[in-house]
């Protein structure tokens, strides 16, 4: 563990603008992991980041839950995946989500699902009130 | 001309036969409802593996139920995207070659596109212009078509598509999979009014959806009241929460025919225009308004390979040129306007 950091946010506005600094922070081969239960706003958070490393229209980014990975332009490809609906590690594993790494910034939702050897960045998203969320973000050094 | 289609975009495997792009000789789909299907086995979740392992045989079923062989088939279709990229290259790969190896036409098709075109493949004679309404488990978009293959995207989600809101709750309650037609029956025994849900705001005048913060209501209430799957307030739950999505795309729905003047026809189609509630919302909303509604057979709504013919067979005529170099597209297109990526 090198760097850990709590937030508490109140609004999902609150939410996509410490996502989009993080973003903005990014020099696009970072492997991050979405942690959090349903309706935490992951999507929220993975839009934020999307936005901080130049996607111009966040309306882009949407729930990859359906087609697992969605991939956008910023100053960086972005790779944002969902686990969600994959139950077992073999069906993780032919998802080929490692051809990706390196290649632009991996962002994963429900990354818990599966032990990835070297994230570089973790965020785990609790909701705490009706809009009001606690957000950590860890970062690694790899 | 007799035409194959195939469809691999997300978890069914489907190939359909069809002559001059109307008749439909077979279409057979191989999906997860379909479990104990004449291969057997359980079909997993998800899978650019399993539509390998199927793709060969439920091609083969498509070609015998039309008693045609692969020599007679005149024209190659394919869903392009968007989707699941590597289901998508597997029918991608398998089509190219049997183009390749036949030296037959091979023509790209987009999946949604390929939704609204089951309703014409039933229809042909809807009038233009019309506002089309695709709703899945994987996408909730609009658009407008002023003539035939002229697809404009005025509206999509921002963030959970309707089928999948309804589909995460279920799996939530632990309703079992999938979600939705589950929702749909429960919901029958449920009052819709019993819970209320405010319906999303979308702050710039597009035509976008937004599924997420429902979702997250319906979560509340579940948690604050704890209701679990066999709680007596979760048909009443279930019922109010399926009845928001369905009002928020028909408040969508209705703002886009004010914008849209001289709409002759409304589709609505995709797998949740499978829901029962959601027909029967929209007929009666278009009864009263007086706005032919087309919404395409259960087998149509859902993801096959008809429509991905039909649609192919329309652009073909309409182009008479393909390209063998053709690529998957894993993303929908841009609203406003940006390529794919």
């Amino acid at each position: 563990m090198n760097n850990k950091n709590e937030f508490i946010t109140n609004s999902e506005e609150e939410t996509f603008s410490l996502a989009k600094n993080l973003g903005s922070e990014l020099i696009g081969k970072e492997v991050i992991l979405l942690i959090g239960e349903l309706g935490a706003g992951k999507t929220i958070f993975a839009k934020g980041i999307a936005s901080g490393a130049g996607v111009e229209d966040v309306t882009e980014v949407c729930s990859p839950s359906y087609t697992i990975l969605n991939i956008y332009e910023g100053k960086f490809p972005i790779y944002h995946f969902d686990l969600y609906r994959l139950s077992d590690i073999e069906e993780i594993e032919d998802l080929g989500w490692e051809d990706y790494i390196g290649e632009g910034v991996v962002i994963i939702e429900w990354g818990e699902k599966v032990s990835f050897p070297n994230p570089d960045i973790k965020i785990e998203i609790q909701i705490l009130g009706n809009n009001r969320r606690k957000i950590r973000i860890f970062k690694f050094k790899n | 001309m007799l035409i194959l289609g195939i469809e691999t975009s997300c978890d069914e495997t489907s190939a359909a036969v069809l002559r001059n792009g109307k008749e439909i000789l077979s279409n057979v789909i191989l999906s997860q409802d379909e479990i104990h299907s004449p291969y057997g086995g359980v079909v997993p979740e998800l899978a650019s593996r399993q539509h390998i392992k199927t793709i060969d045989l439920i091609v083969k079923e498509s070609l015998f139920k039309a008693k045609v062989n692969l020599g007679d088939i005149d024209l190659f279709a394919v869903t392009q995207g968007p989707g699941l990229i590597g289901s998508l290259l597997v029918g991608l790969s398998f089509v190219k070659s049997l183009a390749f190896y036949f030296d037959k036409p091979i023509i790209g098709v987009n999946h949604i596109e390929a939704h609204i075109e089951a309703a014409f493949l039933e229809n042909p004679d809807i009038s233009f212009p019309v506002l089309a309404l695709v709703v899945s488990g994987g996408h909730t978009s609009l658009y407008y078509m002023s003539k035939e293959l002229d697809f404009k995207l005025i509206g999509k989600t921002r963030d959970d598509a309707a089928g999948e809101a309804l589909d995460k709750i279920a799996k939530f309650l632990n309703l079992g999979y999938p979600g939705g037609p589950i929702i749909d029956r429960l919901s029958k025994k449920g009052n819709p009014e019993k819970f209320s849900f405010s319906l999303p705001k979308i702050k710039d005048k597009s035509f976008d959806f937004s599924f997420s913060g429902l979702k997250t209501a319906a979560l509340k209430y579940i948690k604050e009241m704890n209701i679990q799957a066999d709680s007596p307030q979760v048909y009443d739950l279930l019922a109010s929460f399926q009845d928001a999505i369905i009002n928020f795309l028909i408040e969508n729905v209705k703002r886009a025919l004010s914008i849209y003047k001289k709409i002759n026809a409304l589709i609505v189609c995709g797998g949740v225009a499978r829901n029962s509630r959601l027909r029967e919302k929209f007929l009666a909303f278009c009864t009263r308004t007086g706005m032919p509604l087309y919404i395409p057979s259960p087998r149509l709504c859902t993801d096959n390979a008809a429509m991905v013919a039909s649609l192919a067979y329309k652009k073909y005529m309409a182009q008479k040129k393909f390209d063998l170099n053709l690529d998957a597209f894993p993303r929908i297109q841009s609203a406003k306007g940006k390529k794919w990526k």
